[in-house]
């Protein structure tokens, strides 16, 4: 039979309380659940451990006893992604929460690769791998973030070869679980530490390599979002060929190993000197070869006959005039040659019309005194002086008066 | 005679100066100029040809000048 509700007036015993969680806890019966295996200490043939949640901050304790322990997998180890099935206990007497671990086996690999398919297909969906959002990287970085294990080889080999390839080059390190539990948690740390620090231009997150299952941690989705975010660009340089973590895919640049990261992320000193001498050579050359096909351009301009020597173009109008002056004295001769031609033509003409021709035929013209022609009789009466022209000249004479009879005046057409 | 004009030419740049060469000598050539138009021209001409000239020159000076400072602040193998 069920008691009152608890009031201040009448509150539960404690043992009734106890009791209820003990009944709503046995309801649960046998469970599997889920998560890391944090902690696994041995004791008496026993095991003591702690699970924690994959994603969330959540742990719960548990125990195997040997008998059960006998049956289980040799290989369960702290570190490993496990289910299990599991029976919670209450025990009133104590107030104390137990979880019984009935059996335990390793998540599957491929489970566990299934997973970070999902979250690969989800991410690339939301445009976190895409190469548009991926950002440069500085030449030359003042300062480089480094996030890697506390005394790692990875540690190591990031500075040494970034030291040989620039002596000068600074870095801030934060050290980081890069396995484990608290993977995710520090890296998160050191990743939202390096990209508030405005001298840090470049983030490179090492470690050498491993085991699949140790990492991934770099597979994580917080840790994902959180490079995706960050301002800073990240170099991923976990060093796994193989089954690459998601990391790989979200940050700016994939480096193979972390040596291959210092070589990504710094110039090495003496190419970047052999480049710039190279380049210094090669604009020397072409400043040389421009600077040549001007002069040669120039000399062939200087060279055109018009530029040669100016003399032509007075020499060019001198001809012009001589063969104008010449021109002008053979149109002049021509045009003399023309009017005397004319002239003659002109004075043929004139003779063809002149008395002379009439006279030369034996005519003559009969004058007066006073030059006019006489043309009848009735114009010279008798005692007239009278001139008379004759084809051989001239002679006086004196009218008689009317003749009485003359002799035959020949036709013209005799003539 | 028209006072050719080239007392300008020492400001042009040098591709100003080497264009209107071009273009000095393309109308010369074309022969459509007075007497005294081409006079003018030629003496243009030759001030620009001048000029390109020595920009030259001047250029390559430049550039020996450059190369034996460089050579000059190289360190050599016994410092």
């Amino acid at each position: 039979m069920s008691p009152q509700p608890a009031t201040m007036e009448a509150p539960w015993p404690v043992a009734e309380l106890g009791a209820r969680l003990r009944e709503y806890i046995d309801r649960l019966g046998t469970i599997w659940i889920e998560g890391e295996i944090t902690q696994w200490g041995v004791s008496g043939g026993n095991v003591y451990g702690k699970l924690k949640d994959l994603e969330q901050d959540a742990t719960v304790s548990f125990t195997i006893w040997s008998s059960v322990r006998s049956k289980l997998p040799a290989t369960l180890s702290q570190g490993d992604r496990v289910v299990a099935l599991v029976k919670v206990n209450y025990w009133v007497k104590g107030g104390t929460l137990t979880v019984q671990v009935m059996q335990m086996k390793q998540l599957g690999l491929g489970a566990l690769l299934e997973r970070i398919e999902q979250l690969r297909a989800q991410l690339g969906a939301e445009g976190l791998f895409a190469p548009e959002r991926k950002k440069r990287l500085p030449f030359l970085p003042g300062t480089i973030g480094l996030i890697t294990g506390k005394d790692s080889d990875a540690e190591k080999d990031v500075l040494r070869n970034a030291q040989l390839r620039w002596p000068h080059v600074r870095f801030r390190t934060v050290h980081a679980a890069v396995q484990g539990e608290r993977t995710v948690p520090e890296v998160l740390s050191a990743l939202a530490t390096l990209d508030a620090d405005p001298a840090v231009e470049v983030i490179i997150i090492a470690r050498g390599g491993g085991d699949f299952q140790n990492l991934l941690g770099f597979s994580d989705e917080r840790i994902l979002r959180a490079v995706a975010a960050a301002t800073t660009p990240v170099v991923s340089a976990i060093g796994h060929e193989a089954d690459r973590p998601l990391l790989d895919e979200v940050a700016d640049l994939r480096a193979s190993t972390p040596t291959d990261a210092a070589k990504r992320v710094v110039p090495d000193l003496a190419e970047e000197l052999l480049r710039v001498d190279q380049a210094r050579s090669r604009l020397s050359q072409r400043v040389t070869s421009l600077i040549q096909n001007e002069q040669e351009r120039i000399q062939q301009l200087r060279s055109r006959p018009v530029l040669v020597d100016g003399g032509w173009i007075v020499d060019q109008r001198s001809q012009e005039l001589t063969m104008l002056v010449a021109r002008g004295d053979e149109l002049a001769v021509r045009r003399v040659g023309d009017e005397l031609a004319l002239v003659e033509r002109l004075c043929a003409q004139m003779r063809a019309l002149s008395p002379r021709a009439t006279l030369d035929r034996g005519y003559a013209i009969v004058q007066g005194a006073d030059g006019g022609v006489v043309r009848t009789p009735s114009d010279a009466p008798d005692g007239r002086e009278l001139v008379v022209s004759l084809s051989g000249g001239r002679l006086a004479a004196r009218s008689l008066g009317p003749a009485a009879s003359a002799p035959a005046v020949p036709d013209s057409r005799d003539d | 005679m028209a006072e050719p004009r080239t007392s300008d030419v020492g400001e042009l740049s040098y591709e100003q100066a080497r264009d209107e060469l071009v273009a000095v000598v393309s109308r010369l050539e074309q022969g459509q100029t007075t007497l005294e138009e081409s006079l003018a021209l030629w003496e243009r001409g030759e001030a620009l040809a001048q000029r390109c000239e020595h920009w030259l020159i001047g250029a390559r000076d430049r550039l020996d000048r450059a190369r034996s400072e460089r050579a000059g602040a190289e360190p050599n193998g016994d410092e």
